[in-house]
């Protein structure tokens, strides 16, 4: 009886993810505490969190076929609200991303992360229509699934929210059976503009190494050649667009990447959240006592800086803590993909822990000064009544994929 | 036929894919891991410096500044409270109110303080420091949030300012900037205690609890040897007589010739430099005649000269140098007596460069004289082989050296003390804000520079310059007077001046047994007379005349066998005015009684209280001794009751205040006729307040 029940359960996930919730309860709560401001955002994480679980076991007992079903539904509902709060939204910040349903914000670009797996997921798995990612038309498709809300999100503008699409995209494309090549395809422009921005040594770099992967791969002369003149095409654009910027432009975008140029502007918060994090050192300097948290340095540090009240409070002992349960989770959700005879639920793993890893790396890479400061909150732990039901979603799904595993859909 | 598995998409290199996603997933957990390594546990602590420097900030806790006392506790220098008001920008709401209120009462411009309300970036700013007292009845209910009202300790010079300039002055932050209170101004200062507020990132403060908080330690007093008598003869004398002789500014010195503790010196100028600045010390001349002790000791000390050698004068004329008065031949007293150049040349000649050079050197002229405070000069002292074939003929008659007039008395003081050369001092003690003994200057031999016999012969030959030479008008009836006159023209502008001269007058008494030495320097004297015999030998006298009648000798005169700083000790206890054990800790009166051998008897406990009675006690067959009252449970610094000033001496109403280590203001001067708190109530916080009125 006992195996029966971890058989259909799994624990380390939904303990993992519970852990994760708590210690963002935790920190929620040490970061408000002195703020009357923001002193119910507790109480709102919390019964957010509790509702949220009712939600997680809902989804999990939920019959596969109603999820695959509702996907498409789902995916219709969320496009709408990104259209609707266009036009009915609250503008914070520059940007149009939330609206409010009796007094809690809605931020429908958090929910339409989970819908674009799900229905990428069903299209990808869509046994009847015989989807082949390798065929151009349904890998028009399937890109058109993604960038219909990413196109709506940067309306907002909210950069970094239509970023994560893309980071979802990728691995669900390559588990679904996307060649290598075509992968490498679209992955190559990429990485030659980045490296086109980084210097002119790194562009020279990524132009041998994109060549030495195109001898390998063996393609047709005629489509390497194209493939390696976009490359240099969209590097050296990418430079010269940044020269003609004015340079408080190229300073801006400079500072994303090295705080240290803009300390007062917006390297400010990277700053002091590297001062915080780096001061915790191995122990913390324990719960309710961190002088950088509770003296309030890093502004709005409940929402995607709440990492830097684990680190100073809790010190790299806590910080390794939090990683170690992000991995379980991961990890056992990876899994979960593996194992899963289901190919819908398996793709949607795969995207819920890309969308899972992306936040993780860039809000951690975020707050460690290695990553531009977009605002990407951490999964289970910022604070924020969409994001957490977004991913509390995953949750259910992740574990409604482990409980029918065994199942053919 | 495509490759489909079971799902119906390509499922058959699953295994592979899952480990490039997997290796993918670690590579990044591993990116994180790292970083997180680097910057919690490899670079914690410059992080942990940084936050520091962020978020605490110190206030200090400002101590009590020491009180400067005369050598009989007369307080010169003491502290009295004033307000200031400072703000912090951010938390003033209404800066146009707070700067309305203030304009009007303190008739400036608007403008003024809304500027220093509108500064950015910080969290304090002075609107007014240091009101004056007449305002305080205005600002009393000025309350503003964000508008900070303080306390701020000012420095007050007692007794009209006498002593002023060796106590010297301090900055508006309190800080000795010269005098003893630059010399002395870490001892002073006290310990600033502080408290740490944390800031947060708004810019706010709070303290913060869990910081110990460290109270202020007050300063030490400091006890001058100067004794504020003597100081207010010197400052009246000097004054007058620069004054008369229409001079440029003077000099005045009294030193213990046996101690080489300074009683008193003060100088003046006019010539644009600051009144702060201690002349004897720092400013350098060319002494003249009053340098020619320094060939004369030593063609004793060296037996080349008996006092009635004669010496061929040359008709008064020797080498371009002339004698005020010409004789062809003279005797070395008369030498002496009538300040001949040309017969101190000659001596000087039968000395020889080294030995001359050795003398003068051993005077200690050329460097300082070690006295304890800042801002000497040492002068300017030629070695043999800088010298030409003329330096020594005018060396040897006080010009071609650059001296300050604390050396000239020194060199005196020390033919006076049987030719032993004493280090001159200012401060007598140090003594902590409870009382207890910090640091006592004794008198420091330097150098034995000639021996008792050529002092005493040396000694002589000065008593007839007095008695029958240039010094005629220092002499004062029935009291034997050693001195030396000096006439040196000023060098100004490459030249040695016709008409401005450098008059002086060194001399100590009583010559049988030399207690007091007396330096007065007259700078460019105008009004007639020029010579020291003339101008500076009768403030000589005046000053003398006026130090012989105040006390009378027997209080710096010590007995040739007793050890010196005993019976400075001694002279304390023992003369009424100044026992004053009032207020010491019951345990460090007992030590000073038993240390000095004085019978007591005690009422009240002898451990851990403090003496708050005194009484003169005469025993049966005679003797004297003292009965100390004494209560308990309290130390100074904790005696919080208001002691019964009414009818008390406003000097030792101060004396016990600052003993009591509390805030006070002081109006007017003589006796006290109110107080406040009453007497026996809790002083707590309050400032004392004492009113004086004179009888």
């Amino acid at each position: 009886m006992q195996t029966k029940i971890f058989d259909r359960f799994n624990l380390i996930i939904f303990i993992s993810a519970v852990g994760l919730i708590s210690f963002g309860l935790i920190a929620i709560y040490s970061a408000t505490f002195n703020n009357e401001f923001v002193s119910g955002n507790f109480q709102k994480q919390l019964i957010s969190a509790l509702l949220g679980i009712i939600l997680v076991l809902f989804l999990m007992y939920l019959p596969p076929k109603y999820l695959m079903m509702s996907s498409y539904l789902f995916y219709g509902f969320v496009i709408l609200l990104l259209i609707l709060v266009l036009v009915i939204g609250k503008k914070t910040k520059g940007q149009i991303s939330w609206f409010n349903i009796g007094g809690f914000g809605i931020q429908p670009s958090e929910i339409a992360k989970v819908a674009t797996v799900m229905a990428l997921a069903f299209f990808l798995s869509n046994k009847h229509k015989d989807t082949d990612i390798s065929r151009p038309r349904d890998f028009l498709y399937a890109v058109g699934i993604v960038l219909i809300p990413v196109f709506l999100i940067m309306l907002q503008p909210d950069m970094g929210t239509a970023l994560v699409f893309f980071a979802i995209i990728l691995p669900m494309l390559y588990w679904a059976g996307l060649p290598n090549h075509i992968l490498f395809f679209i992955l190559a422009p990429a990485l030659s503009a980045i490296c086109g921005f980084l210097g002119t040594w790194y562009f020279i770099g990524s132009l041998i190494l994109i060549v030495a992967i195109l001898l390998i791969l063996k393609r047709k002369l005629l489509v390497s050649s194209v493939l390696l003149s976009i490359c240099i095409i969209t590097g050296l654009s990418v430079n010269l667009f940044y020269s003609k910027l004015q340079p408080y432009q190229q300073k801006r975008i400079m500072s994303m990447f090295d705080p240290e140029l803009d300390p007062l502007g917006a390297g400010y918060n990277v700053i002091q959240s590297k001062i915080a994090i780096g001061s915790g050192g191995l122990t913390g300097k324990g719960f309710m006592q961190g002088t950088q948290t509770q003296l309030k340095y890093i502004p709005e540090q409940w929402t995607d800086f709440i990492f830097c009240m684990i680190g100073e409070e809790f010190g790299f002992i806590g910080s390794i803590f939090v990683v170690l349960l992000f991995f379980l989770l991961i990890w056992n959700t990876i899994s979960t993909a593996y194992f899963s005879k289901n190919s819908f639920l398996s793709l949607c793993c795969i995207g819920f822990a890309s969308i899972i890893t992306f936040h993780i790396m860039v809000n951690l890479g975020m707050i460690m000064g290695i990553m531009p400061v977009i605002g990407i909150p951490l999964p289970f732990m910022s604070y924020g009544v969409s994001f957490l039901f977004a991913n509390m979603i995953m949750l259910g799904i992740i574990l409604n994929a482990y409980r029918n595993r065994k199942e053919y859909n | 036929m495509r490759e489909n598995n079971r799902n119906g998409f390509k499922w058959s290199n699953s295994q592979r894919k899952i480990t490039v996603i997997n290796i993918f997933f670690i590579l990044c957990l591993l990116v994180v891991l790292y970083r997180l390594f680097t910057i919690q546990i490899l670079d914690s602590s410059k992080y942990q410096i940084a936050a520091r420097k962020q978020y605490e900030s110190k206030i200090l806790l400002k101590p009590s500044r020491g009180i400067i006392f005369d050598r009989k506790m007369n307080a010169l220098v003491s502290n009295v409270n004033m307000y200031s008001f400072g703000a912090d920008p951010n938390m003033v709401d209404d800066k146009d109110s707070v700067a309305a209120v203030f304009s009007r009462i303190f008739s400036k411009d608007k403008n003024f303080y809304l500027d220093k309300l509108n500064t950015k970036n910080t969290s304090f700013v002075w609107l007014e420091r240091r009101i004056d007292p007449k305002y305080e009845e205005l600002v009393k209910d000025i309350n503003f949030p964000g508008v900070i009202k303080l306390n701020e300790p000012n420095r007050i010079s007692n007794y009209n300012g006498v002593a002023s300039q060796i106590a010297g002055m301090t900055n508006i932050d309190n800080s000795g900037i010269s005098g003893v209170e630059l010399g002395f101004n870490e001892s002073l200062s006290g310990i600033p205690g502080y408290v740490i507020m944390q800031k947060d990132g708004l810019g706010r403060k709070r303290p913060a609890v869990e910081y110990p908080r460290s109270e202020p330690v007050d300063g030490n007093n400091v006890i001058l040897t100067i004794d504020l008598n003597i100081q207010k003869i010197l400052e009246e004398e000097l004054s007058y007589a620069v004054n008369i002789n229409n001079a440029s500014g003077g000099k005045v010195v009294v030193m213990n010739v046996k101690t080489g503790e300074i009683l008193g010196m003060y100088s003046l100028s006019f010539d644009g430099s600051s009144a702060d600045k201690i002349g004897v010390i720092s400013d350098l001349y060319e002494p003249g005649s009053t340098f020619k002790i320094v060939t004369a000791a030593a063609s004793i000390e060296e037996n080349l000269m008996n006092m009635m050698d004669v010496i061929n004068t040359y008709g008064g004329e020797y080498m371009n140098i002339k004698d005020a008065h010409r004789f062809s031949k003279l005797s070395f007293r008369q030498v002496i007596e009538q300040s001949s150049n040309v017969g101190i040349i000659q001596i000087a000649r039968r000395l020889g460069q080294e030995k001359f050079y050795k003398y003068v050197r051993d005077f200690g002229y050329g460097i300082n004289t070690g006295i304890d405070l800042p801002g000497e000069m040492k002068g300017r002292l030629k070695k043999p082989v800088e010298f030409s074939p003329v330096s020594m003929n005018y060396m040897s008659i006080g010009y071609e050296i650059l001296v300050n007039t604390m050396q000239m008395t020194n060199a005196y003081a020390c033919v006076a003390n049987g030719g032993t050369l004493m280090k001159p001092y200012v401060v007598k003690k140090v003594l902590s804000p409870d009382g207890k003994l910090i640091h006592e200057n004794r008198p420091t031999e330097i150098r034995k520079v000639i021996s008792p016999r050529t002092a005493k012969t040396l000694t002589e030959l000065l008593v007839g310059v007095v008695e029958r030479g240039t010094g005629r008008d220092a002499k004062i009836e029935g009291m034997k007077i050693a001195g030396k006159t000096g006439t040196s023209q000023k060098f100004i502008d490459g030249n040695y001046s016709k008409s401005q001269y450098t008059s002086s007058f060194i001399g100590y008494f009583p010559a049988e047994n030399p207690v007091l030495v007396i330096s007065v320097i007259i700078d460019a004297p105008s009004a007639g007379e020029y010579y020291g015999g003339k101008v500076s030998a009768p403030v000589f006298r005046r000053i003398a005349e006026r130090i012989i009648n105040l006390t009378g000798l027997h209080e710096y005169s010590v007995p040739e066998t007793d050890n010196l700083t005993q019976m400075q000790d001694e002279s304390i206890v023992l003369s009424e005015e100044f026992i004053n054990l009032v207020n010491f800790d019951v345990e460090d009166a007992l030590n000073i009684l038993k240390e000095k051998n004085i019978k007591f008897e005690i009422e009240g406990p002898q451990k851990n209280g403090i003496v708050t009675e005194q009484k003169k006690l005469t025993g049966p067959s005679g003797d004297s001794g003292i009965k100390l009252v004494t209560s308990a449970g309290y130390n100074s610094k904790d005696l919080k009751l208001m002691p019964d000033f009414k009818g008390m001496s406003l000097r030792k109403c101060l004396k016990v205040l600052s003993s009591l280590g509390v805030e006070y203001r002081v109006e007017g001067f003589g006796r006290v006729i109110a107080q406040f708190p009453e007497a026996g109530s809790e002083i707590g916080n309050n400032t004392v307040v004492i009113k004086c009125e004179r009888k």
